[in-house]
């Protein structure tokens, strides 16, 4: 494929990858051995930038897999540190890159905020990392923000913008909650704007209030014209019924797209093998699984989100009895 | 009347069962497909000898994995159908998904694209039973198939008569703890079996479950 963006299906979970002719970056590393089939179907060695959101196993599982694989090299790897996170997973994470960095197999720094703005940059794409501040990821999970309220995991997700040509082109907000807009919104940056938003937390509860208001807040900070929820089907629920309703009361044309079928919107799965999914490997295409399965966006036509909207509404149409984003 | 998959023609099924009533049910639902079931009524032969004489009266076999009871053969399913694997003969292994049953064949699984429980095994499960396993044997792994070197970290060993290794796959679900029985690592790994060691395995990464899961491969760090 040209230069793309693939937001993958993992199941629950994130994983994105970006691509030119010439380099590879990976943003968020979910779960399972999805993104090492991905990148190896793809053809791809060579990873040369990987940026972690936070530390939650299903933005990073995978990232313990591309490293003990031993069949790709990487560049530099970014992520910023938890003190409260005390899961095997992030230990096994941590020590692993840790000895990659000694043996000088990698470029590891326990840090991405804001400041690391265009340090990613690579040809026609710009990475502009909005999220957390240097204050938030200072003060760290565990510790509180500037009203007191103690910061999460979640509170300090990177949330990251790209943009091709200097066309914005995508929102990863990571699982950002209430705390760490809020700290966005104190320092000035209210201009989340972006066409295509992957939304923070799979669609579920991000953090304790009140999941339909935070969806209709980040909507009207990024004003998308597409929102994708990269869920596992049967997995957490996701997304929240009412969070798609939020969205959908958002007015305009939004288009929403989930990774895999939520159990919101069909018991069942598809009785044939779907037809509509991009060629790019999806963990759910096996298993009927897939709604839109892994998205992809063609440098070159950034406008399309592949599979478009036509035929994944007519899969929806096909196989869903009260699909979330139909219904009247 | 045959089956086709693929570039293979199925005339004739072999079903391998110690009960009688059993190898009658399964004939049914082969025999819905228009394919010829071969009855294997047993006592079998030996292992090797078996492994050779089913696939010269049959295209493909279904078998049952506890074949011992009754003097039925002196090996199990698994072994037999990992055999068959290896000489490119397809076969469906038929188990309760019983966690001992799980763990005695786990060495083999890798060996054995499919397992079935004998209460799903109609004419649909068949066809697309065998499918997964021609196609393995053609090379084409189901995703869930394929094996990937990752990182095994072992959470707890112990030490009874027949000693378990429990272990964490952080790259395939680092919240579920595979138990593995010591005698199915390599004996040149067994010593570095120990709470907390991380080691290294080829595992098919993309299993949906615990039972799917298969490791080989191994490597101390």
């Amino acid at each position: 494929m040209p230069g793309h963006l693939a937001i993958l299906d993992v199941g629950h979970g994130n994983a994105a990858i970006l691509r030119t002719d010439d380099w590879t970056a990976v943003i968020d590393a979910g779960p399972g051995s999805s993104l090492v089939q991905y990148l190896i179907e793809q053809g791809i060695t060579r990873i040369d930038e990987v940026l972690i959101s936070h530390a939650d196993e299903d933005h990073l599982g995978g990232l313990v897999g591309v490293l003990s694989s031993g069949q790709f090299s990487l560049g530099r790897v970014r992520l910023n540190s938890d003190a409260v996170k005390e899961s095997k997973i992030w230990m096994d994470l941590t020590v692993a890159l840790d000895d990659a960095q000694r043996n000088g197999a990698i470029d590891f720094q326990p840090s991405l905020t804001s400041s690391d703005t265009g340090r990613f940059d690579h040809g026609e794409v710009s990475i502009e990392i909005i999220a957390p501040t240097n204050f938030l990821a200072a003060r760290g999970p565990g510790s509180t923000d500037r009203n007191g309220k103690k910061i999460t995991t979640n509170s300090v997700s990177a949330v990251i913008r790209v943009a091709i040509n200097g066309q914005r082109l995508v929102l990863f907000a990571g699982d950002i909650d209430e705390i760490g807009l809020d700290e966005l919104v104190h320092v000035g940056t209210t201009d989340l704007g972006s066409p295509i938003l992957v939304f923070p937390h799979h669609g579920g509860k991000a953090g304790g209030g009140d999941p339909a208001a935070f969806a209709t807040r980040i909507a009207q900070m990024v004003r998308p014209t597409s929102v994708v929820f990269s869920i596992g089907r049967g997995v957490h629920g996701t997304p929240t019924p009412a969070v798609v309703e939020a969205i959908r009361q958002q007015g305009g044309q939004i288009r929403i797209a989930c990774t895999q079928l939520s159990e919101h919107c069909s018991a069942i799965s598809p009785k044939v093998a779907p037809t509509h999914l991009h060629t790019a490997f999806a963990r759910g295409r096996e298993r009927r699984q897939c709604c839109a399965g892994t998205m992809v966006v063609n440098f070159e036509s950034p406008a399309a989100l592949l599979p478009e909207a036509p035929v994944h509404l007519d899969f929806i149409k096909a196989n869903t009895q009260s699909a979330l984003c139909q219904r009247p | 009347m045959a089956l086709k998959i693929d570039d293979r023609t199925l005339e004739r099924i072999a079903i391998v069962d110690d009960d009688k009533s059993v190898r009658d049910t399964y004939e049914t639902s082969v025999e819905e497909l228009e394919v010829e079931a071969v009855n294997e009524s047993g006592p079998l032969p030996s292992l090797d000898e078996f492994v050779n004489a089913a696939p010269a009266r049959a295209d493909a076999a279904v078998c049952d994995f506890k074949l011992r009871v009754k003097n039925y053969a002196n090996f199990d399913g698994a072994e037999l159908v990992a055999r068959w694997f290896d000489r490119g003969f397809p076969a469906l292994l038929c188990t309760k998904w019983d966690r001992a049953s799980i763990d005695e064949l786990r060495k083999y699984r890798s060996r054995i694209p499919v397992l079935v429980r004998p209460t799903d095994l109609d004419p649909e499960r068949i066809v697309e039973g065998l499918t997964i396993c021609i196609q393995e044997l053609a090379g084409k792994h189901l995703s869930s198939r394929k094996s990937y070197r990752t990182l095994v970290r072992v959470e707890e060993v112990t030490a009874d008569r027949s000693p378990y290794a429990y272990v964490v796959v952080p790259a395939w679900n680092p919240s579920e703890v595979v138990r593995l029985l010591m005698s199915d690592i390599p004996g040149s790994i067994q010593p570095r079996v120990k709470t907390d060691a991380r080691l290294y395995a080829e595992v098919n990464l993309g299993a949906e479950s615990y039972e799917d899961l298969f490791f080989r491969s191994w490597e101390g760090q």
